[in-house]
């Protein structure tokens, strides 16, 4: 049944989606490009060529961009779509050099093994931002081949050409498609060696306009197919023992008759990993209910005390992360330090499609269909296990349903893979929602100690923001690196202060090593830094006497951030016509924060109903630089919102008898849509660079309801979700 | 034993037992449109229509359906192939995003609308509070759900 030859590598292990561009939040400036670039010239110039020669393998997508005969231009990339647009908006701008009407546009997520290497992975809100330059040059490169290959067909130079939407049109008149210049060359395609001139962006016709999403039509038809629905020929069902209490690990395993069970195809049990595989799912459970399989638990069982006890901070300890001036000393003078303590709950990630992996592992290769958005990571990591090549692998991208950060975890594949080489089959493993809460990892729980202090003139004299989180990126890097760094650069995501300070400005971040499983959540450290500097300033503002739309005016910098930052800021409190205020018995919250190269800027519209807050409607505007979408701008700016209502009012994750309180949603309610507010999106017009989409919207929303419910109760909500106090 | 889905009599192993009919769809019939949330009652990702009522297939035995009519998103179609008006209108509100729960706000939608031709946002809300999305779609679904009952319901003056 088991290969002794195979060596197994199960230890938790993730994938790292482009750390480089973590740190490139406005101030710092847009570093995504160089590199990515070069990369993606490179490939573009192997793939361009592969593209249009029609003798490439027509059965392997080979390539960035194809265009076939009837004038249908592929795009071939290895993004993942799990919600967020990013086909659609790859796609909008691989066409828009080739000025090609959007019907004759299609996109696919091609598997790894073809030339569309995507070491990175979908992830940290970057695909647009690291795609929009590479694509562009891709396509105009390809633009310029096929004029100098119609030139070339018909005799004229090519400066006697004219681009149209479908082609290329002579003085004369005599029209070619690009499908047709294509299917008529027969010489070898040369790349030309200087960059291609790209558009205007005035000329942009594609580009900024609000296609209809790609993917939409097979999700409401129900044939889009996601990792839950992958379906082999001769394919089995694979259960994995998973234990409850956390930190458990197998001591023993009595298989009884499991193997002789009706159905069972195999039974691996070695290295404290053991799984069953049978012809159904409801046989490999009942197989593996079966066995008698002894855990060992931890010393000590975790406690939500000790987690508690442990995430909070100790001022000595943090590492500096952002000094400008003496902020101590000016606290230390300061005739009076305004201080405030936050902090927030773990979370799970809850995507609705809890993740599957279908792995057929056979002599001659391997084919996986993983919930990952990582490809190539996920490729190595099976190949790893397998002791195979990696080349030996090829995982095909699946639709995931919802992602948010959870869809990192090589296990996954890893733990079907084992199945599949002892089974000789393939082999489907498809988690339930209590594997998801119970052996999924979860959003680190944070503290945050504020304090600040201020000018006579309401300018902010001081700031000083201490954060002790659990580890976020660490967790997935080897240790020596985390006792390298000190810091988790994941969980300081929208920590440093983006107001200004006239004496100093302090921030410093405490690294927590919890005993549980913490990870990436959609925006990492971002949510729980906004809902901590975002009601903090609000108090400052309280505190000055001074709106707290006027008291962010004026302190934000001069810079070009701070400039775009109060435009969004404008923009929204025109939207929802700050002056004027919120219904009667309602209040307005306002909040705003920066992440990968946006700018976001909310107000929430809130009450209280039956002593429960309620957000009637959120406003938000949004400066993400040159939009590609705009309609996905908005779907992703309301998506962020609503995860961050969830998180705000309902969510929390607590430990119990050792084990995470919840199993399924009746323990971990989601937000509902009758608890879900309508909201308004504007987007601020922009000449930045594009930037994310994916998480930043999340960032100022916990900080826009949390100084409504002040207003409306006089007491500032110091946890997350919120809890009301009477007045 | 038989099972009406779609309209079509489709033949099932007879265990005498009660699997949800969402694993005998999915994973037996590898009818995948009815997606798997929760297996609990709760998210509606799995919902179906039973005698044209919305109805959660995770918490449906097989063996209490012989004799019904059961219809999932792949039958929601017109018999022409056209499509409903609410996949129409859950297109043109662009309301997915990962998509995954919309198969069963479909068919909550649906049912609605077959009760209740012109409902109110109170209706439409109260109706679609059953189903989670964790994408958090929620006021392009109401709002999406009004336009498709206009639809079905063209505004005569
Ligand atoms: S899967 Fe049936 S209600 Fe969630
Ligand atoms: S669209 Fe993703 S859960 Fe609804």
């Amino acid at each position: 049944m088991k290969n002794p030859s195979l060596r197994w590598k199960i230890s938790r292990r993730g994938f790292l989606v482009g750390v480089g561009t973590t740190v490139a939040v406005v101030a710092v400036g847009w570093v995504a490009g160089k590199n990515s670039l070069r990369l993606a010239i490179s490939n573009m110039a192997e793939g361009t060529e592969k593209a249009i020669t029609r003798g490439a393998p027509p059965a392997t997508p080979m390539q960035w961009l194809s265009i076939s005969a009837d004038n249908i231009l592929t795009v071939h990339v290895q993004k993942i779509e799990m919600g967020q647009g990013i086909l659609t908006a790859l796609a909008q701008i691989a066409a828009e050099e080739l000025s090609l009407p959007w019907e004759n546009v299609r996109i696919v997520m091609d598997p790894t093994g073809s030339p569309v290497q995507d070491p990175n992975g979908t992830g940290n809100s970057e695909s647009v931002v690291s795609h929009y330059l590479p694509l562009r040059n891709a396509a105009a490169t390809l633009r310029d081949m096929l004029a100098a290959a119609a030139a070339t067909q018909l005799n004229v130079p090519v400066a006697a050409l004219k681009n149209t939407p479908t082609g290329f049109v002579t003085d004369s008149g005599v029209a070619r498609t690009y499908g047709a210049i294509v299917a008529a060359h027969t010489a070898e395609w040369v790349v030309p060696e200087t960059a291609p001139v790209l558009k205007e962006t005035s000329a942009f016709s594609l580009i900024g306009t609000s296609q209809k999403r790609l993917d939409i039509p097979a999700k409401v038809t129900g044939t889009a197919v996601y990792g839950h629905d992958v379906r082999l020929p001769n394919m089995t069902w694979g259960v994995v023992a998973r234990p409850r209490i956390i930190g458990a690990v197998i001591a023993s395993v009595d298989p009884k008759n499991a193997a002789t069970m009706p159905g069972v195809v195999a039974i691996v049990n070695e290295d404290s990993f053991v799984g069953v595989v049978a012809e159904t799912k409801a046989q490999a459970q009942t197989a593996l209910l079966t066995m008698d399989i002894q855990w060992k638990l931890p010393d000590t069982l975790v406690t939500q005390a000790a987690i508690d006890a442990a995430t909070t901070v100790d001022p000595a300890t943090g590492v500096e992360i952002q000094r400008d001036g003496d902020a101590l000393a000016a606290l230390e003078s300061a005739k009076t330090v305004y201080t405030r303590e936050f902090r927030t709950p773990m979370a799970v990630h809850a995507h609705l499609e809890p993740q599957a992996s279908v792995v057929d592992v056979r002599p001659d290769g391997v084919d996986a269909w993983v919930s990952t958005q990582v490809p190539a990571g996920m490729a190595s990591a099976i190949a790893e296990a397998l002791n195979r090549e990696a080349a030996n692998v090829t995982v095909h991208p699946v639709y995931l349903g919802g992602g948010f950060g959870r869809r990192l975890d090589a296990d996954l594949g890893i733990e079907a893979a084992r199945l599949s080489a002892a089974a000789q089959r393939p082999v489907a493993i498809a988690w339930s929602r209590a594997d998801e809460f119970h052996n999924g990892f979860v959003r680190p729980p944070t503290h945050h100690v504020m304090r600040g202090s201020l000018a006579p003139d309401g300018t902010i004299e001081a700031l000083s923001h201490h954060q002790a989180s659990g580890d976020v990126l660490l967790t997935i890097f080897p240790a020596a690196v985390g006792t390298f760094l000190g810091w988790d650069i994941g969980a300081v995501r929208g920590a440093k202060w983006y107001y200004t300070a006239n004496a100093g400005r302090l921030m410093t971040a405490q690294r927590v090593q919890l005993p549980i499983a913490t990870s990436f959540w959609r925006g990492l450290g971002l949510l729980a830094n906004g809902f901590a500097i975002e009601s903090f300033i609000d108090e400052l503002a309280e505190k000055a006497g001074i709106d707290p739309l006027t008291f962010r005016m004026q302190n934000l910098p001069d810079t070009e951030f701070g400039t775009r930052m109060k435009a969004t800021l404008n923009a929204v409190s025109t939207l929802a016509n700050w002056n004027s205020g919120p219904p009667e018995g309602h209040a307005y919250g306002l909040a705003c924060s920066a992440d990968a190269g946006t700018c976001v800027a909310q107000i929430a519209d809130v009450s209280i109903v039956d002593g429960a807050v309620r957000v009637h409607h959120v406003y938000a505007a949004i400066d993400c630089g040159l939009v590609i979408n705009p309609d996905g701008v908005v779907a992703q700016t309301e998506g962020g919102i609503m995860m961050g209502v969830s998180s705000t009012l309902i969510e929390a994750l607590t430990v119990v008898d050792g084990a995470f309180s919840a199993s399924n949603f009746d323990a971990y309610p989601l937000l509902r849509n009758n608890q879900a507010p309508d909201i308004s999106v504007v987007i601020v017009p922009s000449t930045a660079a594009p930037g994310g989409m994916g998480e930043p919207p999340i960032g100022p929303i916990a900080g826009a309801i949390a100084n409504a419910v002040y207003r409306l109760t006089g007491s500032r909500p110091q946890t997350l979700p919120i809890e009301i106090q009477a007045k | 034993m038989e099972l009406s889905i779609n309209g079509k009599l489709v033949t099932i192993a007879d265990n005498g037992d009660s699997r949800p009919l969402v694993l005998v769809l999915r994973d037996e019939l590898n009818m995948t449109g009815t997606k798997f949330g929760c297996g609990a009652g709760i998210c509606g990702a799995c919902t179906v229509h039973v005698d044209g009522v919305a109805t959660r297939a995770c918490q449906t035995p097989v063996n209490q359906l012989a004799g019904k009519s059961i219809t999932t998103i792949e039958g929601l179609s017109l018999a022409d192939g056209s499509l409903h008006p609410l996949q129409q209108a859950f297109i043109e509100h662009q309301v997915p995003q990962c998509g995954w729960c919309m198969s069963g706000q479909i068919m909550t939608a649906a049912a609605l609308l077959a009760v209740n031709a012109n409902p109110s946002r109170a209706d439409i809300v109260t109706a679609m509070d059953t189903n989670y999305c964790r994408c958090g779609t929620y006021h392009r679904i109401r709002n999406a759900v009004a336009h498709a009952a206009s639809l079905k319901n063209p505004v005569t003056e």
